[in-house]
């Protein structure tokens, strides 16, 4: 399996202050690989270095090809645009099969309203239309399902395993939830404090492992094939 | 009505008109773009640096004896034109992890171009006129040659904006994605700005600082509170900018009122009238 992006010994810093140091990774074509780490871990740096806005300051960051379909934070896309969704996915790819790429994410009769208008959920499912439609193999999410309440996290994940399924993308999912991707990611990247560890779920969301990371007494428990970090 | 065909009948006129319309057609369209993109002090900043390259231009001819007494000056649109696009590429290139948030780099260029042009024309023989003109513009100086100038940029920026519409709309909503997808953002952002700084140079000279400045906000705004999608919002800030400049300068020479408060008088009266009509 071949890697569609990999750092090397990567440093990545703000002025003067590192916020990830020496990270080496790769992720491989076709995975599903999640980012999990509290606020300020320095997840959003290393997806803006991943997507080409950060330079790093030292290592390589190697990528298979440019073009990552980009699934930002609700929050990040200013509401003061008057744009339709159809508009907002035609500016990321005039020529790409946009009424594919809504018929796949279930946001067909939402082409003709304003994307500002729009819930949470079906804001991140047409930014998955954008992705899918600019013809994009990596999908990089950054916080999908924060601020939405169940139905809206099972929505966006069940989502995104069906286009795994149907499409064979790589995703690469960032959140701060540790037990969000734990049946659905291949592996896990977790950051904590300047810890960084990156291995299978299960070797991840391990007490050992936790507890090596967080210093605290943590517990795992597996239910319905699934594991839950309890603190 | 007599008052109007008077005026219609008078060819100097008929420049003023065509070149105010034009400047208004010009600054607002761009200015849905400022405003979309919270920069509207931006707009103010280049507005200001722009009114700097005028001040220069004449305060420097007065000091060398360039001129005559009643337009001592050096041709103002060079400096006007280079000062401003200098100011383009310095707003643009302003990033996300400065430690000076980038609303202050703006605060500091106008503060600093308003403070220097005023100390310039303090030199100038005729300094308090000067500062009015900075200010407002003479537009009824609009002559043939000023038309066709405003005519030619406005043009050449029609065919770059035509081209590159969608990109720069791109970078201007969400900068991330395009790059992700390749999309150079940086300079697509700076080729926007360099735009931008264009038309304000060359409308400064005609119209003064505040009624570009105007037709970078208000039409924007106007056509934001009653567009519903992108498409009306760019055509009804360029059509309530046009309607605004020429019932201003008709108002003007009706009334014998100062054209340029005149234009933004009625900018801003659209403006509210869109906001009741919002409201009701």
């Amino acid at each position: 399996m071949s890697d569609v992006v990999a750092f090397r010994n990567v440093t990545l810093g703000y002025r003067g202050n590192p916020v990830v140091e020496g990270l080496t990774f790769a992720v491989r074509d076709g995975e599903f690989f999640g980012i999990v780490g509290a606020n300020g871990s320095g997840k959003t740096t290393i997806l803006r270095a991943l997507l080409g806005i950060l330079r790093p300051r030292s290592g390589q960051i190697e990528t298979a090809h440019r073009r990552f379909g980009y699934v930002p934070q609700r929050s990040a896309l200013d509401d003061i645009f008057p744009l339709s969704v159809r508009e907002v996915v035609a500016l990321a790819c005039p020529r790409g099969d946009i009424t594919a790429a809504l018929e796949q994410t279930g946001t067909t009769e939402l082409a003709t309203r304003l994307f500002r208008d729009l819930s949470g959920g079906q804001k991140q499912r047409v930014l998955i239309a954008r992705a899918l439609a600019s013809a994009a193999r990596v999908l990089v999410l950054d916080e999908p399902t924060d601020g939405m309440d169940l139905e809206g996290q099972h929505g966006i994940l069940q989502l995104i395993g069906r286009l795994r399924a149907t499409t064979g993308i790589t995703v690469i999912y960032v959140t701060h939830r540790l037990n969000e991707l734990s049946h659905t990611a291949d592996r896990l990247m977790l950051l904590h404090e300047g810890v960084t560890r990156i291995g299978p779920v299960a070797e991840i969301l391990c007490e050992t492992t936790l507890r090596e990371v967080y210093g605290l007494p943590v517990r795992v428990v597996e239910t319905h094939g699934q594991r839950l970090v309890l603190p | 009505m007599s008052q109007l065909r008077e005026m219609l009948a008078q060819d100097f006129m008929r420049h003023v008109l065509a070149g105010t319309v034009i400047v208004a057609a010009l600054c607002s369209y761009l200015g849905v773009f400022i405003v979309l993109r919270r920069a509207v002090f931006v707009g103010a900043a280049l507005a200001q640096v722009s009114s700097l390259g005028v001040a220069l231009a004449m305060s420097a001819g007065a000091l060398l004896h360039i001129g005559d007494d009643h337009t001592p000056h050096l041709p103002a649109g060079p400096i006007a034109w280079s000062l401003t696009l200098s100011a383009a590429v310095v707003l643009a290139a302003q990033r996300r992890e400065r430690r000076l948030p980038r609303e202050s780099i703006v605060a500091i260029v106008y503060v600093a171009a308003a403070a220097l042009a005023i100390l310039a024309i303090a030199l100038s023989v005729h300094a308090e006129a000067e500062v009015l003109n900075l200010l407002f513009g003479n537009v009824l100086t609009i002559g043939r040659g000023t038309v066709v100038e405003l005519a030619a940029v406005t043009g050449v920026l029609g065919l770059i904006h035509a081209a590159a519409y969608r990109r720069f709309l791109f970078v201007s909503f969400d900068p991330d994605m395009a790059t992700a997808l390749g999309v150079r953002a940086r300079w697509w952002n700076l080729a926007l700005f360099l735009t931008i700084g264009a038309a304000v140079a060359t409308a400064i000279h005609a119209a003064g600082m505040l009624v570009v400045f105007n037709f970078l906000v208000v039409p924007a705004a106007t056509a934001l509170l009653i567009g519903k999608t992108l498409r009306q919002v760019f055509a009804l800030a360029v059509l309530t900018g046009m309607v605004a400049a020429l019932a201003g300068v008709s108002l003007s020479y009706v009334a014998d009122l100062p054209t340029g408060p005149a234009i933004i008088a009625v900018n801003v009266a659209l403006l509210l009238a869109a906001a009741l009509w919002r409201r009701g």
